[in-house]
C-alpha cells in the first residue's frame, strides 16, 4: 500500500472508543481534513473518561512520561478556544504536602531527581508560604512539592467537548457499536461490529480498560489489568480551596469544584467487572484515602460524602501507557493509561492522529511502545 | 458491634422488618435489626410505642393495629441497633453502617432489606417553596411530635394524603380544603377490578369512613387538571385548573402533597441486585420470588421496598421471607410458609384496583410547566432537562452528566422518576428500556468523620 506519508487517506479512519483518546484523536484527524469514525460499545465518555478525578497535572508524573505531560500542557492552555467552551481548565497549582520528615525527604529526592534529568517545573514550597496560599491545611504540614498552572478539569465535560468539535468538523461517532472482529483483507482492514462492517486502512485502538481485547483482534498481545480507581464527592461547602492537593508518599488527590463540592480520590482501587461494566466500591479503601483527606484538611470533620463511584481503568505492567504502531501495518494503540491519562488526552489525540497520518509525531514516543510488551500468540497461548 | 457475625440482618424496623424478626428470634436465629429511625415502627408505626400512653384517638385503628406487633419486637431478643444507618451492601455481604458518627461493617449470612416505600415526586409549580412539604412529612410530625398546622391544603390523591386529612380533622386542626387529582379515568380503569378489592372489606370500609368525613368536614376540590402553587419566598396558596376550565385559587400557608408511594429501591440498586419496570404501579421493583428472595440468594426483600402493598401485607412478607430463610437453616415450615403465602396474597387483593386508582396522571407525573423544579438537589428545572435532551442525553446518567439532575444529596428519590420517565417520552423508549440512575453507595450521606472511622479516630 503506497499511500504519501502525511496525506488524508482516501477510507475513514477507524476509532475505537469514544473516551478522552478516541476523542481527541478524531478531532484531531477531522481537523486536518481527514475522515474519521468513532465506534463506541457504551457512550461517550462512559467510563473512566468521564467519571475520573479530572486533576490536570505535570506534577508526579514519570519521567519518561514528563515531555508527553509538558505537550499535553500547551493545549490544556488554550482548550477554550480550541474546544469553544468556558472554563474547560481550571488553571490553578498543584502540590504534593509533606505530612512528615519521610514525607519531606521524597519530596526532595523527587526534586532532585527531576532537576539531574533536566526539568525545573516541579519546585519545593516551604510550610508557611504553603500557610499563606492554603489557610486551611493542617498547621503540621512540613512543606510540599508545587508546579505552577496545573489544576484540574471536569472529565465528562472535555470527553464531551472533543467529541462535539470532532463532530461538528464531521467524524461520525457510531454508538452503542461493539466491535467483534478486526481483519485484513487485502492491503485494508475490515472492522466488523454488531452494526455492520467498515473497511479502513488505519485502526485506532482507543479502547482503554478493553484495549487488550481490540488489540487481540490485530493480532497483538498487550495485557493490561482492569482496576477501578475509587472516589468520592462531599456536600457543597463554601469556597476554600483554589489548588489540587495531593501527599508526598501517600495517594490523595483533592479539589473543590465551582459549586462547593469537594472531589476527593487516592487511588484506592475497587472491584473493576470489565465485562459486565460493573464497580464495586470497598469501604475499608475508602476509609483510607478519606482518612488521608483528614490529615490534609482537618476542619472538614462533618462535612457530608454524598456518592462514591469508580470507573474502569487499564493498567500497564510498568503504569505507562501503551502508545504506537502495532505489530502489523495500520494499527496504531493507545490505551492502558493507568489512571493518569486524562491530562495526556490533548497530546495523545494530536499524536496518533500523527500517527495516522504517517507524520513525525512532537513528542518521541518511544518510551510508550507496544512493542516492550512484545509477546508473539503462540508464547501468549503457552501461558 | 464492629466486624461481627450475624446469622440474620434485618433492615428497617418496621412491620415487615419487625415481624420478620419474630420469625427468625423464635426459630433461634441470631438476628440484628438496623433502623434508621429512633425507635421501631418504621412510618406506618411510627413512635407507636411511645404513642401508647396518652394514645390519642385521632392516629386512628389502622395506627394502633401495630400495637401487638410492636410490642412482641420490643420483646423478642433480637438485638436492635436504632438510629443506624446502612450505607452500603457489598457483594461478599458485608454491611456497612453508620452509627453516631462511627462507620462499622459487620457481616451476616442471610440478610433481609425492609427499607419500604417512599413517596412518589410530585414536581408542580412552586413545590420546592417554604410551606410545601409532602403529606408522609406532614405526617410524621403529627406522630413523631403532635404537631401541626390549622388551615392547610392537601393535593394529590391515594390513601396516606385521605389517612392524614383524616387525622388532621380528628385532632381537631382545620383543613382548608382537599384537592383531589384522581381522575375520571382512573376510576374507569381500576372498577374492573374493584370485586377483588371486596376480599379487603375492612380496608374498603376504613376508606370509606375517611373519605365520608373528609368531606363533611372540608371542601373537597375534584375534576382538577392542574395546580400550581403561589407565592415567592413563601407558599401564599394554591391555584387548581378544573377540567371545565375554571381556576380555583386558595390561600393556605401550608400545603401537602402526595401522589402515593412506590418502593425506595435505592438499598437494594446500589446492592446491584436486579429490579423490574412494574407497570401497574409505575416504578420499579426488584426481582424476587414469592418468599421475597431477591436476585441475590442470600438477600430477601420485604414489604413495600418489595412492591407496595401496605403495613399488613409488609408484615405478613416479612413473616414469610423470615421462614423462607429458617427453612433454609434447616427448619422447615411448610405450614407456617403455605399460610403466610395465603394472607399474603390475600392482603394484596386490593392492590390492582388502588394502584389504577390512584396512579396519578401524565399531567401530574411530569412537571406541567418549564419553569418548575424537577430536581430539587440540584435546582434543575423542566426546561434544564428538555435542553440536556435536545443537546443528545439519551439515557438517565447520560443526563446527570448533561444537568446535573440526580447528583445531589438525595440521589434521585425526588426525582428519578420523573427524569425517566421524561426521558423515555422524548426518546420513544419504554421506560424499562429507558433504565434508571446508577445508584452509589453511601445510600445515605456519610460524614468524613465517620467513613474514615474504620481507620481511626479524626485527625485534629
Amino acid at each position: 500500500m503506497a499511500r504519501l506519508t502525511g496525506m488524508a487517506a482516501t477510507r475513514p479512519v477507524v476509532i475505537i472508543g469514544a473516551g478522552i483518546q478516541g476523542c481527541a484523536t478524531a478531532f484531531f484527524l477531522s481537523q486536518r481534513g481527514q475522515s474519521v469514525i468513532v465506534l463506541e460499545k457504551d457512550h461517550v465518555g462512559r467510563h473512566a473518561s468521564g467519571v475520573n478525578a479530572g486533576g490536570v497535572r505535570r506534577l508526579g508524573r514519570d519521567i519518561a512520561e514528563i515531555p508527553l505531560s509538558v505537550a499535553s500542557m500547551d493545549w490544556w492552555n488554550q482548550i477554550d478556544q480550541l474546544l469553544d467552551i468556558d472554563r474547560g481548565f481550571h488553571r490553578q497549582f498543584y502540590v504534593k504536602v509533606a505530612l512528615d520528615d519521610a514525607g519531606a525527604d521524597l519530596a526532595f529526592r523527587r526534586i532532585q531527581q527531576l532537576h539531574s534529568a533536566g526539568f525545573q517545573h516541579e519546585t519545593w514550597i516551604d510550610r508557611d508560604q504553603l500557610l499563606c496560599r492554603i489557610p486551611h491545611l493542617t498547621k503540621s504540614v512540613f512543606g510540599g512539592v508545587l508546579v505552577e498552572g496545573d489544576g484540574w478539569a471536569l472529565p465528562w465535560k472535555i470527553t464531551r467537548a472533543f467529541h462535539d468539535k470532532a463532530a461538528a468538523l464531521g467524524a461520525q461517532f457510531r454508538t452503542p457499536v461493539t466491535v467483534t472482529s478486526i481483519d485484513k483483507s487485502g492491503e485494508h482492514w475490515q472492522v466488523t461490529t454488531d452494526a455492520g462492517m467498515i473497511e479502513t486502512d488505519i485502526v485506532v485502538n482507543c479502547a482503554g480498560a478493553w484495549g487488550t481485547q481490540i488489540a487481540e483482534m490485530t493480532g497483538d498481545v498487550l495485557p493490561i489489568d482492569a482496576y477501578a480507581p475509587m472516589l468520592v464527592i462531599t456536600d457543597r461547602q463554601p469556597m476554600f480551596l483554589q489548588s489540587v492537593v495531593g501527599v508526598m508518599g501517600g495517594t490523595l488527590s483533592f479539589k473543590q469544584l465551582d459549586n462547593g463540592s469537594m472531589v476527593i480520590g487516592g487511588g484506592k482501587r475497587g472491584v473493576a467487572d470489565a465485562a459486565r461494566n460493573l464497580t464495586q466500591i470497598i469501604p475499608a479503601g475508602l476509609s483510607s484515602f478519606v482518612m488521608t483527606a483528614g490529615r490534609v484538611f482537618p476542619h472538614l470533620r462533618d462535612v457530608a460524602i454524598l456518592r462514591a463511584w469508580a470507573g474502569i481503568e487499564g493498567y500497564t505492567k510498568d503504569n505507562l501507557p501503551i502508545i504506537g504502531n502495532g505489530s502489523q501495518a495500520g494499527i496504531i494503540h493507545g490505551f492502558g493509561f493507568s489512571a493518569h491519562g486524562f491530562q495526556l488526552g490533548p497530546a495523545v489525540g494530536e499524536a496518533l492522529a500523527d500517527l495516522a497520518m504517517a507524520r513525525q509525531t512532537r513528542v518521541n514516543l518511544t518510551p510508550f511502545s507496544p512493542h516492550r510488551f512484545a509477546v508473539s500468540p503462540d508464547q501468549a497461548a503457552g501461558h | 458491634m464492629a466486624n461481627q457475625h450475624f446469622q440474620i440482618a434485618i433492615i428497617g424496623a418496621g412491620p415487615a422488618g419487625m415481624a420478620a424478626a419474630l420469625t427468625t428470634t423464635k426459630a433461634g436465629l441470631e438476628t440484628i435489626v438496623i433502623d434508621d429511625q429512633k425507635g421501631s415502627g418504621g412510618q406506618v408505626y411510627r413512635n407507636l410505642l411511645a404513642n401508647q400512653e396518652a394514645s390519642p384517638a385521632y392516629l386512628g385503628k389502622s395506627y394502633y393495629d401495630g400495637t401487638e406487633l410492636a410490642q412482641s419486637f420490643a420483646n423478642c431478643g433480637a438485638v436492635y441497633q436504632p438510629d443506624c444507618t446502612v450505607w452500603q451492601i457489598t457483594n461478599t455481604h458485608e454491611i456497612a453502617l453508620v452509627s453516631r458518627g462511627k462507620a462499622e461493617l459487620i457481616t451476616a449470612d442471610y440478610i433481609i432489606i425492609a427499607t419500604g416505600a417512599i413517596e412518589r415526586p410530585m414536581p408542580v409549580k412552586g413545590w420546592t417553596l417554604p410551606g410545601v412539604m409532602s403529606v408522609g412529612g406532614a405526617q410524621t410530625l403529627l406522630k413523631q411530635a403532635a404537631l401541626g398546622a390549622d388551615d392547610a391544603v392537601f393535593v394529590g390523591s391515594g390513601p396516606l394524603l385521605y389517612l392524614t386529612a383524616w387525622q388532621y380533622i380528628k385532632a381537631g386542626l382545620a383543613v382548608r380544603a382537599v384537592i383531589d387529582i384522581t381522575g375520571g379515568k382512573q376510576w374507569r380503569s381500576a372498577i374492573p377490578y374493584a370485586p377483588l378489592a371486596l376480599l379487603q372489606p375492612d380496608m374498603l370500609v376504613m376508606g370509606r369512613e375517611w373519605l365520608g368525613d373528609i368531606r363533611r368536614n372540608t371542601e373537597v376540590i375534584t375534576k382538577v387538571s392542574a395546580i400550581e402553587i403561589i407565592g415567592q419566598s413563601q407558599a401564599q396558596g394554591v391555584s387548581c385548573t378544573l377540567s371545565s376550565g375554571d381556576k380555583i385559587d386558595i390561600d393556605a400557608n401550608h400545603i401537602f402533597l402526595h401522589q402515593g408511594v412506590v418502593p425506595n429501591v435505592n438499598l437494594t440498586m446500589a446492592t446491584g441486585l436486579a429490579h423490574q419496570w412494574d407497570h401497574q404501579a409505575h416504578c420499579w421493583r426488584p426481582v424476587i420470588d414469592v418468599t421475597g428472595k431477591s436476585s441475590d440468594e442470600q438477600i430477601y426483600i420485604a414489604g413495600d421496598g418489595g412492591g407496595i402493598g401496605g403495613a399488613k401485607a409488609a408484615a405478613i412478607a416479612g413473616r414469610l421471607a423470615a421462614s423462607a430463610i429458617v427453612a433454609r437453616c434447616g427448619k422447615p415450615r411448610f405450614l407456617a410458609q403455605l399460610y403466610y403465602k395465603l394472607r399474603h396474597l390475600h392482603y394484596l387483593s386490593i392492590r390492582p384496583f388502588l394502584d389504577r386508582l390512584y396512579l396519578p396522571s401524565a399531567d401530574f407525573r411530569l412537571a406541567q410547566t418549564d419553569e418548575t423544579i424537577i430536581c430539587r438537589c440540584e435546582a434543575v428545572s423542566k426546561a434544564g432537562v428538555n435542553a440536556a435532551l435536545a443537546s443528545g442525553a439519551s439515557g438517565p446518567n447520560q443526563l446527570k452528566a448533561f444537568c446535573r439532575a440526580g447528583m445531589g444529596r438525595c440521589q434521585g428519590r425526588g426525582c428519578g422518576l420523573v427524569v425517566q420517565e421524561m426521558i423515555a417520552s422524548h426518546t420513544g423508549q419504554s421506560m424499562a428500556e429507558t433504565g434508571y440512575y446508577r445508584l452509589r453507595p453511601p445510600v445515605k450521606p456519610i460524614t468524613l468523620a465517620a467513613l474514615a472511622s474504620l481507620e481511626g479516630p479524626w485527625p485534629d
